[in-house]
Parts: structure tokens; sequence; C-alpha cells
């Protein structure tokens, strides 16, 4: 090993050790506890008994988680698009040489973002409640109709509010984005005489692919990991009926209310497998296309 | 190198202890109000002055039950906390909590609430002493009962009679506020003489007794006019404080808001209108010992202290809930006249307890009353689909 190896070694120790103290150690630890039973009123691990694949077998066969995986993945199919182009447009609008206070629109857009979760999952929950804004605003949903309590319906307001508490951040990475176009590019169109929608199709997104990526890949993780809006919005239920539930709720339920922390394991690893699988598929697709 | 390695650890090693003073006793505990969160400390204050054993109070409000479970877990966690009757049976059979029997000086067991106290003992040991109880009953608006010249249902019928006589007065939202998870629900299932368990220890719910009371309560009431979730009305209390409903199911723990709430509203208690069976739902909460505590005597010592006839008098006077000592309960039934519908339901009541798994029976039969209410699902399938989730 070099002298100049070993100083990087050394620069990179504190991340060495705290990547390796809290996300492998814990990885691996996962893994071993998903082929366990074990929950954690035993005490340490050397309480956890193995069983093989069980809790793997039980997973697939497991209806509740099942459908925990469908109301996700139906979150971030519905989500995704949602913040992609509602930021893209935010980004656009403060951005926009007509806009005068950028800064206020700037830190009144991100605010979602930094708001306690609780405060954002109660102000939903009067949103959507019976006799709420949202009823009231809508003139063909009736008055009493409780969104928190349909099965069919309960998942809208949890997208859209997973959608608008992440709008923020998202519409920041853009206006980062849009910084780096070269002003250049749109004075040349300018006097080629492209307007502005031809301008936003040919310069502004494929300049922006690789934030859009970068955006679709963070909202489709965060959407696959929501648990605490959901969590507040339900009382930990994931109701009515598991009509909310997200996995990771259900992981969590399953862990710390059930008891079943092997099992629970078992059941993030599934996960996790399934979100790797689509990154790796959505890198391929893009490489494929550039 | 070593010196980075080394100051890594010397941080991890006090940002570790920055929980826990190893000198003092910790208890854990949550608290719902600031009042309550005051009389915890004033109890804990006199506790120090009288013994000199100073205690550090540790409040985790919100996932109580994870966090003591993570704590437990990684071998620490406080050295006495508040446990609910219900997950007590999973830290028994864990090893989490200690038997504290053996290590009892002051204590006479025979002064507690039987029922309550069985909860806490598995064969010959004692894994707590329960600090306070409350049972579910009914509140009802004096004022409006008069004026309509109603009378304070008794059963069933007279129940769903009153709920239906109010909510089509067209004044009420509906004629009572109910909840339905099944804490509230299972005085109920027992009332109308069915069982959770039968006396080998199988699942017994799947009766034709149990689907009665799932049919009244999630059909007959919360199905018609005649009640409303307390989501439907933004929360029982405040459905019923503002007069929403003249009627309302809740516990014990009720009174201390009413009072602070609804100064207009003339409210009175009762007990819970009876099925076949007359009974309601005791939940209680005792200090345990942690397993992993190594001040035994002194954790001991201080439950003995916090479940004294003494402190338990403290709670009656709060009216927080009721005392678990059947010498304090005397105290409560003659300066609590107005809510001893509370305590006196205490001689026949279940505690609820289900066993080992008892946080998954709890949420598989309540999903059971979900599916009645909300997909209109047939009553035995609701619950056969309870039974085939909790095999």
């Amino acid at each position: 090993m070099n002298v100049s190896a070993w100083v990087k070694l050394k620069f990179g120790m504190p991340f060495y050790i705290f990547f390796g103290l809290f996300f492998i150690i814990p990885l691996f630890l996962s893994v071993y506890l998903s082929f366990t039973e074990y929950s954690l009123t035993q005490g340490g691990l050397a309480n956890a008994s193995w069983i093989g694949l069980d809790n793997y077998i039980r997973a697939f066969g497991d209806e509740r988680f099942l459908s925990a995986v469908k109301n996700t993945f139906i979150i971030v199919i519905f989500a995704v698009p949602i913040q992609l182009a509602a930021s893209l447009a935010l980004a656009l609008i403060i951005e926009s040489s007509a806009l005068k206070l950028k800064k206020v629109f700037n830190v009144g857009y991100y605010l979602p973002t930094i708001a306690s979760t609780v405060a954002v999952a109660l102000m939903f929950t009067f949103l959507f409640k019976s006799g709420g804004a949202v009823n009231s605003a809508v003139a063909f949903i009736p008055d009493n109709f409780n969104w928190l309590e349909s099965t069919r319906f309960a998942i809208v307001p949890v997208i859209l509010m997973h959608s608008w508490s992440h709008l923020g951040l998202y519409m920041i990475i853009f206006v980062g984005g849009l910084k780096s176009i070269p002003a250049e590019l749109y004075e040349a169109a300018d006097m080629d005489g492209a307007n502005k929608l031809t301008q936003l199709l040919k310069i502004t997104i494929p300049s922006l692919k690789p934030v859009i990526f970068f955006v679709f890949i963070t909202s489709m993780i965060n959407g696959f990991k929501l648990y605490d809006e959901v969590a507040v919005m339900t009382k930990n239920e994931g109701g009515p009926l598991d009509s909310t539930l997200t996995t990771v709720l259900y992981i969590y339920n399953t862990a710390f209310k059930s008891y079943e922390v092997g099992y629970a394991s078992a059941m993030a690893m599934i996960f996790m497998s399934l979100i790797l699988t689509v990154v790796f598929i959505e890198r391929k697709v893009k490489h494929a296309k550039s | 190198m070593k010196k980075s390695i080394g100051a890594v650890i010397l941080s991890m090693a006090f940002l570790g202890g920055c929980s826990k003073q190893d000198d003092k006793l910790v208890l854990g505990i949550w608290t719902t109000t600031p009042q309550e969160m005051a009389f915890v400390q004033e109890r804990v204050d006199s506790y120090e002055q009288s013994t000199g054993t100073e205690v550090q109070i540790e409040v985790i409000n919100g996932t109580y039950n994870d966090a003591i479970q993570l704590q437990i877990a990684s071998g620490g966690g406080p050295d006495v906390f508040y446990m609910d009757s219900l997950y007590l049976d999973r830290f028994v059979n864990d090893g989490a909590v200690q038997d504290i029997k053996p290590f009892l000086k002051k204590t006479d067991l025979n002064d507690f609430n039987e029922p309550l106290l069985a909860a806490y003992q598995k064969d010959d040991a004692v894994y707590g002493l329960p600090k306070d109880a409350n049972s579910l009953v009914l509140y009802y608006d004096q004022d409006t009962f008069n004026k309509y010249n109603m009378k304070v249902p008794a059963n069933w019928d007279e129940l769903l009679k009153t709920a239906h006589f109010f909510a089509d007065l067209d004044k009420y939202d509906a004629g009572i506020v109910l909840e339905t998870e099944f804490p509230r629900f299972s005085p109920f299932l027992f009332q109308s003489g069915g069982k959770v368990f039968d006396e080998k220890g199988n699942f017994a719910f799947n009766s034709a007794e149990v689907a009665s009371a799932y049919d009244f309560y999630y059909r007959q009431l919360l199905g018609s006019k005649a009640a409303k979730t307390g989501q439907e009305l933004d929360g029982n209390e405040t459905a019923f404080t503002t007069k929403r409903v003249p009627m309302m199911i809740s516990g014990g723990w009720a009174v201390q808001t009413l009072e602070q709430e609804s100064k207009d509203l003339n409210w009175k208690m009762a007990k819970l209108p009876a099925g076949k069976e007359q009974t309601s739902m005791l939940f209680t909460v005792a200090y345990v010992m942690n397993a992993n505590t190594e001040k035994t005597q002194e954790s001991v010592d201080f439950i003995e202290y916090m479940a004294s006839e003494k402190i338990q008098r403290m709670v009656v006077d709060s009216k927080i809930a009721v005392p678990t000592r059947k010498a304090a309960g005397e105290y409560y039934q003659e300066t609590n006249k107005d809510f001893v519908a509370n305590s006196e339901q205490f001689a026949y009541s279940n505690v609820n307890l289900y066993g080992v798994d008892g946080a998954k029976i709890h949420s598989a039969l309540g999903r059971a009353g979900e599916k009645i209410y909300i997909n209109n699902t047939d009553v035995e399938q609701a619950l056969e689909e309870a039974l085939l989730e909790l095999q």
C-alpha cells in the first residue's frame, strides 16, 4: 500500500466505521434474523432459534404482506409521476425570470419537506375527513363522505400527502439542475425563433435527464419506504382493513406489535430484493437508451 | 490510526452512557397529560425524600412498548417500568421481566383487587403490582336525558332504543359515539356469554354468542344511524363534550378531560348496559421489574412504595384512575361518589389480557369488526377469517 492510499483510507475511516456499524452489520444481522424465530423481548440475538426458510415460505403465502406490497406499489406508481411533474413545474416557475420574490417562494415550497410528519398527517386527515375542505371544494363529492373510512379511497389522501410532503426537496434538486443549463442554449434557441414549449422539450428536459433520473429513483425509494405519514394518519394500523397498509408499516408492526422480528426481517429481505430488482431494471433501461 | 479508533470508541461509550446515570434508579413511563406527569413526579419526589434513593424518570410517549423492547434487546432498559396487562404474558414468556415476589417486604398481596393482581401473577410468581385501573363505562348527558324523560339504558335493547331515539331527533349526529377497535368492543363479546378461549386454551370466539355481540355492536349500532365512530365525529370526547352525541362509551380515564373541557355539560357516568351477562373491560397498568436490572432490591422497594396504599390514595384524589388496592378502593367509593360506576364494575369484569399473542388477537378480532362494519361481511365469515389468521 503506498502512502497516498493510506492517507485516503485514514480520511475515509470515519465513514467506513459508521457505514459498517450502522449499515453493513445491521444488514447482515437482519439476513441472519430472517432465518430465525426471534422477538426483541427475548434479549440478545443468542436467543434467536434457527428455523431455516420457514419465514420466507410464510411470507409468500401471507395475504396481508402481499396486500401491503400491492398498496406500496400503487402509492409509488401514482406518487412518483405526481412528484416529478409537480416539482419540475415548481422549479420552472421559481427559475422563471418573470417571478419576483423568488426566495420567498423557494422557502414556501420547501416548507412541507421540513414540516413535522405528525402535523402534515393531521392536516391531511382534516382535509379529507367527513365534512372536510376537500369535500366542500369538490361539488360531486358528498359532504359526509369520509375518505379515511373508505377501503377503496383511503389510499388517495395517502398518495397526495406523500407527494406533497416531498415536493420541495425535489424542486430544489431541479432548480439546481436548471441553473446548470448554459444560458447560451436558450439565447441561440430564441434567435432561431423557438418558443418556450419547444425550448422546454428540446433543451430543458434533455439537459435535465440525469437529474430527472436521480429524482425518479429517489422518489421511488422514498415511496417504497413510506411509513410515518401512514402510521400517524391511521394510528399505526394501515386501515381501514389494510387498504393503506404499506410494506414498511406491516414489517414494523410485525416486529414490534406481533413480536416477530425474525419474520419481519424475512419480509424486509424480500422487499429489499424487490426494490433492488426494480432499480436494477431501471438502470439497465436507462443505459440501453443512452 | 489507533488514536482515531480510540476516539470513536470513547465517543460512542460516552453517547451510550448519556441516557442512564448508573447511580440512579430508572423508571420508564408514558404519560397522556401534563397533569399525569406532574402527579408521577410528585410521587417520585416523595420517594426520593423518604429513602434518599435517586430516581430518574424516562418518559417514552407514542411508541412506548416498542422502545422498551429495543432497550431490553440491547441488555438495558429502565429498572422499573409501566407494563400494560395486554403485553405482560409476552414479556414473562420471553424472560424480560422478573418475579418480584421473593423481594417484597411490606406489601400485603391480599389487599389488591384479585383479578387485577392475577393479571400479573403466573403460577406462584408475581411480575408486577398494578398501579391503577379503569373500566369502560357509559357517559351520558344528564340534562338531555331529563329533557326527553329518558332513562339510562341498562341492557342492549335499551341501549339500541335510546340511541335510536336521540338519533331520530335530528338534533344530534348520532345517539352514541363508539370506537371500532377491539378493546372498546370487547366487553360486548363477554356480555354475550361468548369467550375468546375455551377451558383448554383453544380459540372459542367463532361461536353464536360472539357472533351476536359482533352483530349488535358493528351492525345494529354502528351500521345504523344510532351510532357513529369517533373518527367520524372528530374524536369520542370531542363529540360528547360538544353535545354532538348524548352518550359515549369510554374508560374512566376520560373523567379528567371531561371535567376540564365540558363546563356547560352536565355529564354523568353509568355502568355499561348488560347483555346476557353484566361485565365490562378492565384496563390496568403495573410497575414491573426489568430482568436486566442490577438493582433488584432497590427496584422492588420502589415498586412497593409506588403501589402502596398511601400513594393509591393520591391516585384517588387525582381522579386519574381507580386504585387497585381494596383499602384505597373504599376511600375511592367515599370520595368519588359520582364515579362509583367505574369501580363497582371491577367486581365482575374481565381484564384486558389474552395470553402471549394478545396484541395479535386484538388486531385480528378488531379487523373482524371492521369487515362487518365497513365491508358488510357476514359475521360468521369475518370470525372464521379471524380464526384462520390466528391459526
